[in-house]
């Protein structure tokens, strides 16, 4: 009878994007280990990158000139250049900070907690998702490093002995930022380039040049592919992973712990660390979408990052994105719940108040945007998804400034009430940064191998080997 | 390697299990019966009577409550993503989830007591402290006896309705292998995943953090669904243990690849509630705020205290160098045994929840009575003084830990009934070779 | 290329030390099982290379699991002990400073940067630990000089025995090797083992590039060592340069070109009319010992006169003379052994000062005598005498017989 019945089921026909009875190959085509290579590397390797890229460039490279230039004149003139006044003190650079850390959880996420829950499909992204968290930390740490005005003085957070005889005050949790965004960029740097190291030496091996065989030898630190070297590689990735996993949901735990910790209403409140955490993940999944689909199809690679990655890609949106919209709900149900008529203001005034528009933004495109990701046909159609990843990103960057401006701009005193207008400088400070975001991004597809080539050839299934049996984690264990 | 082809085909036929799943229900039975006698019988005689017997209760309640809502939220997990690892454990979930009916008729209790004493264990339903207490009086949209109890309606119909959709519909794949009522099951996930996580936080909220009607905190949801998932684990890993054991289930249906997996689960939701209790604590705890800290003050001072930094070892500590180990989770006694900790856990971390607001709030009846005359603030602060004795008395009763084994035991010996007749792993799932095949790297 | 590698025309290879053999292959499955062969035949020094990682490869290896983890779990700990001491010994006790009523020293705001540090070290002890025991970096190998073997990082797998191991012949190895599946003919391979050659420049840079990082740190350090007339370099001015005039600095603005500016003659600056001479000096006569002998009758001396004293007293002069007045201030009290120049306050109860005049004290506290300093800038006029109404208060509560008082009285003092 069981039999029969299980011949009934395998007749039975299936959509193949959905039959459980087996998962979809991860590398489109007919491709060997060859192929994987050469596709891969020729983006590095062909004498001229595709027209695109100069306009991308053309671009980008304007923006991150302004974005250093509205920094030199910050430190000629001081914070004075921006639009930050009593009662919002902490207005844009804060906004911009946070929002830039959020776009950096994607790749580690990607990396470190795909990788643990074993999900294969992120070899295909991982690498380009975790180059964006680190120029993303590199736009992200910019925000407070300048925002301080003398930053020559920045030193002083630091624990370093000095002749003031000062510590840093570790319980300030904006030190905790400090701590927490230079350990995550150590880590997310050290990933990175350790994921890195075996397609480096592949760079190295296949460099015709001999200046390119110098620069990606002494990077690849003389890799050879030894399996003992593997087989110790493989576990400090693991290691690293679970260790990067944590380290993500710190991250902006801490950063919103610069706010909750406060008793402003509105920021103290204890759902904010899964909440920030959260709504990073969105907005960093929703980061890659928006440059990976462009990114596959210039440089030829969508065999390797197929629809299906963008479509989980997708569904992880809109997982995040619920999320997200559970928390607002949340916040709104216990401010009216504590029956503190100062949080039921902050809540009221938040939605009705002077700043209405901007939290009708953030909930438009945060939370009712993502929801067409139901639908199959726009979850796996490339401009579609990225229009919606698009409008995610805008509405991520107005959460924060909802929680930071909106908050603020009502003081406990209405006298000290205001309203807070950007300046010009607020304004090209923020397109400067996605101008160095897109510089550093256009470079890494240029110069690094885009996509952990080792990786996919991992996942192939011509990469296992066919048990005959007998030694499954045999005999002669000796540790080294 | 031969063994493990063997086992590709559903061990036995149905039922041949039976004897066993008998015994198990029978110890239930009798663990089920005993406790809560035992946990009544001495709660009367004890130090505030019945109205203590109902903190025990909630416990007990929300202690079985969270393991079968975690196997719910478990089996919804595994159809959302897709999962291929789980599916000879997916069975077992799917069982301790439909102990759910059982869960909606040991709930009146609490319905009775909320509609029939003058000190209901959730103070907000006593009609003089309701009025006497302006802010009690301000939450009465939400806090009252009627909208709870749609609600918790609510609630229920959503959990026995996704349950009995989980199992029957795995149960009709036993029969046909049917592939495309896996497409079902993952179809139904996705709404029923915000279902879920909705209905869950906010029985939490009516259940838990409602003890104490001054208090409020966001993330309470999430830090219920913690120790649900946590608790599941734990209770998937002893029952898989036991089963296996005494051979209702084949050794080649739960491997080590299984445990370890499960392992890690549990160790990654000893993490994560560690992270949402310190965050919830952290903050409260940093901004000092008097309309947040008083649950804490109740908590950190007294013998409670005590309690409290037990908690902070056996709920984290401890379980996280325990369970850090590859070979812990590999291992056949230790990692069971780590289970059964977390268990305790797990209610000493409800005994955390409960029984200080419950003692700190059976002051407010009595002195609600006895200064009814006197203004708001009189009466509230007389209480406060009342509940500030409270502080010095040893909190635990017998029956807060009798009454959890009691209704433990009820709900295994449902589960034992339940099982019984079906199998014990998803015989025909189109991903159960993909199960039994898992290797860890 | 094969032929190349075989070739005895290559001359170099013969005086350099035999590295071992290399086989390649085609596919995992061939490498794998000619790894388990090679395993069997009871090798020990040889090692697979692969493009990716294989799974199952250890066992047909037979080694077992690295050691990495504990090493990492060491690290970790060090981290959470160095975060818990550094937060603990800076803010608690190098440089205890009190926020917002915060504990020194608390475990709720210590955990995020515990919990960073723990992972910060442990990432390093992950990577460096992996390097240090893959022997990495590694820039020169032997294999690399195998022109076959670039295609290790692309699509071919490689098994190298080495000669170093006992069980090692030249024929009868390769003919255990050319016997599993290999795609191309066992080779031996030359090289000097571990021991690479660096190119002459990439020496040089070794050495030269340290010593120039270390001439910025160098001059640092001299110029925090020496002292020097000129202004020094100031790369930010902060707000060292500011638009106002110093002390004797000349104004052109001016006819004299003085920045003081000298006062107006026949005036006196608006409050600095001082005709009281017994209000404002505590004098009556022009001679050194005119002391009044009486409050000045500006002055109402009520109870709230001698409670302003006792105030301004506790506040200015406690700290050193004591609340009591017989010099047990907790200054004193720090000071006396400490500081061997110290010398205590007087009692303000001793025969000659319970004898002195008001003016005398009001005197002593405006100047200042012996080591006192005047306290003049901290006291107004009127607080100076409503102290010295204090003192006197003080001396005659202090002298005050115990059997005076009534029963209650006493009671009330003990």
């Amino acid at each position: 009878m069981t039999s029969s019945a299980m011949g009934n089921a395998s007749a039975i026909v299936i959509d193949q994007d959905i039959d459980p009875r087996r998962r979809k190959s991860l590398v489109e085509g007919d491709h060997d280990f060859t192929s994987i290579t050469a596709s891969i590397a020729n983006v590095a390797e062909r004498p001229k990158p595709p027209k695109a890229w100069y306009v991308a460039m053309a671009i980008s490279l304007p923006l991150t000139l302004t974005l250093f230039g509205c920094i030199a004149y910050l430190v000629v003139k001081g914070v004075g250049i921006w639009g930050n006044r009593q009662p919002i003190s902490w207005a844009w650079p804060i906004v911009n900070f946070v929002f830039w850390v959020g776009i950096a959880h994607a790749g580690t996420l990607i990396s470190a907690i795909l990788f643990l829950f074993r999900q294969k499909w992120r070899t295909s992204i991982n690498r380009a998702a975790e180059a964006m968290t680190i120029f993303a930390v590199v736009c992200a740490g910019t925000f407070p490093a300048i925002h301080v005005g003398r930053i020559w003085m920045e030193w002083f957070l630091a624990p370093v002995p000095n002749h003031l005889e000062m510590w840093p005050q570790f319980r300030s949790p904006l030190l905790w930022d400090v701590f927490a965004v230079s350990t995550y960029a150590t880590v997310s740097l050290l990933f990175w380039y350790m994921g890195m190291v075996p397609d480096l030496a592949t760079f190295r091996d296949r460099a015709t040049t001999k200046i390119k065989k110098i620069a990606y030898g002494i990077f690849a630190l003389g890799w050879r592919g030894s399996s003992r070297q593997w087989h110790r590689y493989e576990r400090a990735y693991l290691l690293l992973a679970a260790l990067a996993m944590p380290l993500v949901l710190s991250v902006h735990s801490v950063v919103s712990f610069d706010f909750a910790v406060s008793i402003l209403p509105g920021w103290h409140t204890t759902i904010f660390p899964p909440y920030f955490v959260a709504g990073a993940i969105f907005s960093g999944f929703a980061m890659v979408v928006t440059l990976m689909v462009p990114a596959r199809a210039l440089f030829g690679l969508k065999h390797v990052v197929t629809l299906r990655h963008l479509e989980n890609m997708n569904k992880v949106i809109v997982a995040t994105g619920t999320m997200v919209g559970y928390a607002y709900a949340m916040e709104f149900f216990i401010a009216w719940y504590s029956g503190s008529q100062y949080e039921q203001f902050a809540f009221i005034n938040r939605a009705l108040g002077p700043y209405w528009w901007a939290y009708w933004i953030m909930v438009s495109c945060n939370v009712i945007a993502p929801q067409f990701f139901w639908f199959k046909k726009i979850r796996t159609s490339p401009l579609l998804m990225v229009i919606v990843c698009i409008f995610v990103n805008i509405g991520m960057w107005f959460e924060r400034f909802v929680i930071t401006v909106s908050t603020l701009n009502r003081d406990f005193l209405p006298s000290a009430w205001g309203y807070f207008s950007p300046t010009l400088f607020d304004i090209l400070t923020l397109c400067g940064s996605f101008g160095l975001f897109m510089t550093l991004f256009l470079l890494f597809c240029r110069y690094l191998p885009m996509v952990a080539i080792s990786e996919v050839k991992s996942v192939m299934p011509q990469a296992h080997p066919h048990h005959h049996g007998d030694d499954a984690h045999g005999a002669g264990h000796h540790a080294h | 390697m031969n063994e493990q082809h063997s086992s590709m085909a559903p061990s036995g036929s149905a039922g041949g299990h039976a004897p066993i799943l008998d015994r198990l229900a029978q110890r239930g039975l009798i663990l089920g019966g005993g406790g809560l006698v035992a946990g009544l019988g001495l709660a009367l005689l004890g130090e505030g009577g019945f109205q203590r017997f109902m903190g025990s209760y909630v416990i007990a309640f929300a202690f079985v409550l969270a393991i079968a809502l975690g196997a719910l939220g478990f089996v919804i997990i595994q159809h959302l993503t897709r999962a291929g690892w789980s599916v000879t454990n997916r069975r077992i979930a799917e069982l301790i989830a439909s102990t759910i009916p059982l869960l909606a008729v040991l709930f009146l209790p609490i319905v009775l007591n909320l509609l029939l004493s003058k000190h209901p264990v959730l103070p907000w339903a006593d009609a003089e402290l309701a009025q006497a207490d302006p802010l009690i009086a301000k939450k009465a949209a939400y806090l009252n006896s009627g909208f709870f109890l749609v609600r918790w309606a609510i609630y229920f119909g959503i959990w026995v309705g996704l349950s009995r959709f989980f199992l029957g519909t795995s149960l009709k794949q036993d029969e046909s292998g049917d592939p495309r009522l896996t497409i079902k099951m993952e179809k139904m996930a996705a709404p029923a995943v915000l279902l879920f996580g909705l209905s869950l936080s906010f029985a939490a909220f009516d259940l838990l953090m409602s003890l104490d009607p001054h208090w409020f905190s966001t993330i309470f949801g999430v830090y219920y669904f913690a120790g649900c998932m946590m608790s599941f684990f734990a209770a998937c890993i002893l029952l898989g243990k036991w089963l296996q054991k005494n051979g209702a289930i084949g050794a080649g249906e739960i491997t080590t690849e299984h445990r370890h997996d499960l392992g890690k689960f549990l160790f990654g939701f000893v993490v994560f509630w560690s992270y949402v209790a310190f965050s919830q604590f952290m903050l409260i705890w940093y901004a000092n705020n008097p309309e947040e800290t008083g649950w804490y003050d109740v908590r950190q001072n007294g013998a409670m205290g005590y309690f409290s930094i037990a908690l902070i070892f056996v709920h984290f500590v401890i379980p996280f160098f325990g369970l850090l180990s590859r070979h812990v989770k590999r291992h056949p006694v230790a990692l069971p045994f780590w289970a059964a900790w977390l268990l305790v856990a797990q209610w000493l971390d409800l005994f955390f929840i409960v029984v200080p607001s419950v003692q700190h709030w059976m002051g407010h009846g009595h002195a609600g009575e006895g200064h009814a005359a006197l203004g708001h603030a009189d009466a509230a602060h007389a209480a406060g003084q009342v509940a500030d004795h409270a502080h010095e008395l040893f909190p635990l009763a017998l029956s807060d830990l009798l009454t959890p084994i009691g209704l433990a035991g009820l709900a295994l010996f449902f589960f034992a009934r339940r099982a019984r007749a079906v199998a014990l792993t998803p015989k025909l799932d189109p991903r159960r070779g993909e199960s039994l095949s898992l290797q860890n790297i | 290329m094969n032929a190349k590698a075989h070739s005895p025309a290559a001359p170099a290879e013969r005086t350099r030390p035999l590295y071992g053999v290399i086989a390649e292959y085609k596919d995992v499955d061939s490498l794998v099982a000619a790894a388990r062969k090679v395993r069997d035949a009871g090798y020990t020094r040889w090692d697979t290379h692969t493009p990716f990682p294989i799974h199952g490869i250890e066992g047909a290896m037979g080694f077992g699991m690295t050691r990495l983890p504990w090493f990492v779990l060491c690290c970790g700990l060090t981290g959470l002990t160095v975060a818990v001491l550094l937060q603990w010994w800076t803010n608690a006790v190098d440089y205890p400073f009190l926020i917002s009523g915060k504990p020194l020293f608390a475990l709720p705001p210590a955990i995020p940067i515990c919990f960073e540090l723990t992972v910060l070290f442990s990432a390093f002890g992950t990577f460096f630990g992996m390097l240090g025991l893959n022997k990495l970096p590694m820039l020169h190998h032997p294999l690399f000089e195998h022109e076959a073997f670039k295609r290790v990082t692309d699509d071919r797998f490689f098994l190298a025995i080495e000669s170093q191991d006992p069980k090692f012949g030249l024929e009868s190895t390769k003919a255990l090797l050319a016997s599993t599946g290999v795609c191309a003919d066992v080779v031996a391979v030359h090289g000097n083992g571990d021991k690479g050659v660096l190119p002459n420049w990439m020496k040089n840079f070794a050495i030269v590039m340290p010593i120039l990082l270390l001439v910025p740190l160098a001059w640092i350090v001299t110029a925090r060592h020496s002292t020097s007339p000129k202004t020094r370099l100031q790369v930010i001015p902060d707000m060292d340069q500011q638009l106002k005039f110093r002390n004797q600095t000349r104004n052109v603005f001016f006819a004299d070109q003085r920045n003081e500016r000298p006062r107006v003659e026949g005036t006196i600056p608006r409050g600095l009319l001082r005709e009281d001479q017994h209000y404002y000096t505590g004098k009556t006569g022009p001679g050194e010992s005119d002391w009044a002998t009486k409050f000045p009758a500006a002055l109402s001396l009520d109870e709230a006169f001698v409670a302003r004293g006792r105030e301004r007293f506790n506040i200015t002069c406690a700290a050193c003379h004591g609340q009591t007045g017989v010099g047990d201030g907790l200054v004193s009290q720090r000071a006396t052994g400490k500081y061997p120049s110290w010398i205590p306050p007087i009692s303000l109860h001793a025969e000659n000062l319970l004898a002195q005049p008001v003016g005398q004290t009001f005197s002593s506290i405006r100047n200042g005598i012996r080591t006192m300093p005047s306290y003049a800038q901290q006291l107004t006029v009127e607080d100076t005498w409503a102290i010295v109404a204090y003192v006197k208060a003080l001396q005659k509560s202090q002298a005050f017989p115990v059997e005076k008082l009534s029963p209650e009285e006493r009671q009330k003092v003990q």
